[in-house]
């Protein structure tokens, strides 16, 4: 295993458990490595300490009843804390930076009709509704008419309450059981969605961008084959969760048509993951990555994609028919629509502030399959911190704090004074 | 009745294929029209006076182009000379019809015609390969043969730029195939508008963000004269996959083709990968990475009866058969294409001088649209005698 890069010392981490085959094998990998062994001289162990979370989707997408329970017992065999956190949790304040934080971001899009340049999120800070977690939970994915949208959602969802937690436990590393199929599916994948501007970071083998935790995939080079093969000599059991696609046709999302597409084309060409999962490696997150990071799914902006989409899918015949639009959605009839207008376009207008610039490339195509949604409070939380940092910077010249920055404006005045 | 949903007026008579909107025929001809003027605008493709070939089979996607940006060229006062470039292949049934096209458009478009034959240039033609080498490889003879013959269909032309029917589809397809076969440097260069060829030839795909669909579309609906027969000879089974796949993928999301190109443009390969260099064949001139370029192996090949010289084990074939014999025949060398094309034009330049007035002659001589500099520079180095009739009028 490609471990021999970290540094052994004090760090703890936290290991993403489903209980399918690859976390499995993982977690025992783990286990074997981190394993005091008697004849070593130091008889250190790489990590200090090791958690174990299990992200329950039973919600969402059922399962058999004891699989909750198979999971929790191989970590506790190993003897290791597992926590297990229902996928709806991610509705609660709890998992916010602050962990208070109890505002939601209501979302509202115009249906049927909307035009990629008029795609002006509207949306809403509130209190949080006093329904259930798992009903909200429930709501924001019945929220999204497609299903690639809603596999993306629940992606984020996870990943986001993995590391809310993993800070939590104050772990620094957050492992993911990737195979280099899933990953070699996922290139793919996220390329299809128009995501290749991340897409460095979410594959790669270790990766700082969320700061405090590194990511790490440490099963990357590992085809999903080998790892049943692995864990069939081992006799590690693992259980099956079902996904969203599952018992679906190949065509039911982007996700399960390109799993389809990289197995079969595996099947013929044996090649095929290993080759991928090399092209993609051979990628470097862009020097335009800074930490604007996209509300929904945490990864990184790129700068100016929203002109980019508006100069190469024009959506307006021209500019004054643009600024003349109804706001509410045009899918009513011609009269219908001038008696509701008053009443449903212009406090939209007013109490709404325009997210859509927060937003990334790929969640911003999402967003077109979606209808009015509230988002859990960790994506209200996001947009109150990016909005902060935009005002930062834009007072950022008239703030003297460091030293450094004085002594450009030292600079600049002999600069003026020469001339 | 459903009503456009760009123009509020008209009925929707359509659905866009790029954002499944529904909308009327005008507001289709305008977004179709302006996404590819933005296309050319952004990225600063032409500039005034320039001598632009369109590369024309016949089919829809340059019977397209060369309608549009003809007509663009007129809206938008591009300034373009522009010129039709095609190639014959020779393979009957298929381009001897297509060609039949481009000469139609040519008469309906009003612009000159230029055709290269793989026959006049390698001496062989399609059928004939195919005939040698069968259908497995036939492909790799064709592309690599077509990219160099436009080129020098192209120095023919005199012009600094050619323009190619490419669309979104085919750049989609062509980032999933190089992430596929691993091809980093061309995954990075795919999604390229603007590549270099050979003399500093510019190639571009002022389609890149434009639906195969909406080509489509906009040929039916514009009742477009193009050819729609696929080649006779099949294309090859991976990219087929990959064409499939696109094809489901479109049908989930249409606007995967262009969030396929965002991503390929996003794309940035790590610093210590090596990427090859680019240098120039020592047989025939053209830009190559290697000594000896693609085609020149490939022909070599062919004239050799050794088909698989060109295709994967180029070193152990060498090894087995020995270097080329002295007289196999090679591709004429770009320098000698150079010159003839020089010439050529100085014969013109020479002709229309008699006939002009002293202040035209100048006039060319400082520029002009007529011919380039060099031609005249090399006419008044390399023939004296005209040189002297040159003057004659001052």
């Amino acid at each position: 295993m490609e471990k021999a890069s970290l540094k052994p010392g004090a760090e703890k981490v936290l290991v993403a458990l489903s209980g399918g085959s690859s976390s499995r094998a993982m977690l025992q990998l783990l286990y074997e490595y981190n394993r005091e062994e008697p004849h070593k001289k130091s008889k250190k162990q790489v990590f200090k300490s090791v958690e174990v979370c299990f992200i329950d989707e039973s919600t969402i997408v059922g399962g058999e009843k004891d699989t909750v329970e198979n999971v929790l017992q191989m970590a506790q065999k190993l003897n290791y804390n597992i926590m297990r956190i229902p996928l709806e949790d991610i509705f609660s304040p709890d998992y916010t930076t602050s962990g208070i934080y109890d505002n939601v971001i209501k979302i509202s899009t115009d249906g049927v009709h909307r035009k990629p340049s008029q795609e002006l999120f509207h949306s809403i800070q509130q209190q949080s509704e006093n329904t259930s977690n798992r009903d909200k939970l429930k709501a924001l994915l019945d929220g999204a008419s497609k299903t690639t949208v809603k596999e993306d959602f629940y992606c984020f969802l996870k990943l986001s309450l993995l590391l809310q937690y993993a800070q939590r436990k104050d772990c620094t590393r957050l492992f993911l059981g990737d195979s280099s199929t899933r990953l070699a599916i996922k290139t793919i994948s996220l390329t299809s969605k128009g995501r290749g501007f991340s897409l460095p970071l979410e594959i790669a083998g270790e990766t700082q961008w969320f700061g405090d935790t590194k990511i790490m995939r440490p099963m990357k080079d590992m085809l999903s084959k080998e790892i049943g093969l692995y864990n069939q000599f081992l006799h590690l059991d693992s259980v099956f969760i079902p996904s969203l696609t599952t018992m679906l046709p190949p065509k039911a999302s982007i996700e399960r048509l390109t799993e389809d597409f990289i197995v079969g084309l595996e099947r013929d060409y044996p090649s095929t993951v290993s080759t991928v999962a090399r092209t993609a490696a051979k990628l470097k997150p862009s020097e335009l990555m800074q930490d604007e990071k996209c509300i929904i799914c945490l990864m990184p902006r790129q700068p100016n994609t929203k002109s980019w989409q508006d100069r190469f899918t024009v959506a307006n015949t021209n500019s004054a028919a643009y600024t003349s639009m109804p706001t509410c959605s045009s899918s009513f009839s011609d009269g219908c629509c001038n008696v509701t207008s008053s009443e449903c376009s212009k406090p939209v207008k007013r109490a709404n502030t325009d997210i859509s610039d927060l937003l990334c490339y790929g969640c911003r195509v999402n967003m077109r399959d979606v209808g009015d949604v509230t988002f859990p409070p960790y994506v209200a939380e996001k947009v109150n911190e990016q909005r902060q940092e935009e005002l930062r910077r834009q007072i950022e010249v008239f703030l003297l704090s460091d030293d450094e920055e004085e002594q450009g404006e030292i600079g600049k005045e002999v600069h003026i004074q020469k001339r | 009745m459903k009503i456009c949903v760009l123009c509020n007026k008209n009925k929707a008579i359509l659905k866009r294929p790029k954002t499944s909107q529904q909308i009327c025929k005008e507001c289709f001809y305008y977004v179709f029209e302006t996404e590819i003027h933005h296309t050319i605008v952004d990225n600063k493709l032409f500039k005034p006076g320039d001598r632009i070939a369109i590369a024309a089979s016949g089919g829809k996607d340059s019977t397209v182009l060369a309608y549009v940006i003809k007509l663009l060229n007129n809206r938008y006062n591009y300034g373009l000379n522009l010129f039709l470039l095609s190639v014959d292949e020779g393979i009957t049934g298929y381009r001897d019809d297509s060609l039949e096209t481009v000469k139609r458009n040519q008469q309906q478009y009003d612009l000159p015609l230029e055709i290269v034959s793989y026959r006049q240039l390698y001496g062989w033609s399609m059928d004939e390969i195919v005939k040698e080498v069968g259908l497995k490889n036939n492909c790799t003879f064709c592309g690599v043969f077509r990219r160099q013959a436009l080129d020098r269909g192209a120095m023919l032309l005199n012009v600094d730029h050619i323009i190619t029917g490419h669309n979104a589809d085919d750049i989609a397809e062509t980032v999933l195939m190089n992430i596929l076969r691993g091809d980093i440097a061309r995954l990075q260069r795919c999604t390229e508008i603007v590549t270099t060829g050979d003399e500093r030839i510019k190639r571009s795909k002022p389609f890149k963000y434009t639906y195969e669909k909406e080509i489509v579309m906009y040929a039916y609906f514009k009742k477009l004269d193009y050819f729609s027969t696929e080649c006779v000879y099949s294309p090859n089974a991976y990219r087929g996959y990959a064409r499939t796949f696109l094809k489901d993928l479109e049908s989930i999301r249409p606007s995967t083709i262009i969030d396929i190109i965002h991503s390929g443009e996003a794309f940035q390969i790590k610093q210590d990968v090596k990427l090859p260099t680019q240098g120039t064949c020592k047989r025939c001139g053209y830009m190559s990475s290697n000594e000896l370029c693609k085609a020149c192996i490939l022909l070599e090949g062919l004239n050799r009866g050794l088909p698989k010289l060109g295709i994967g084990k180029t070193n152990r074939m060498r090894k087995i058969h020995g270097d080329m014999p002295d007289n196999t025949s090679t591709i004429q060398h770009l320098d000698t294409l150079k010159n003839e094309a020089n010439n050529n034009k100085c014969k013109d330049l020479l002709k229309w001088s008699t006939k002009t007035t002293p202040t035209a002659v100048t006039q060319e001589m400082h520029g002009g649209r007529y011919a380039s500099r060099s031609a005249i520079n090399v006419l008044l180095q390399t023939d004296s005698e005209i040189c002297s009739m040159w003057y004659q009028p001052y």
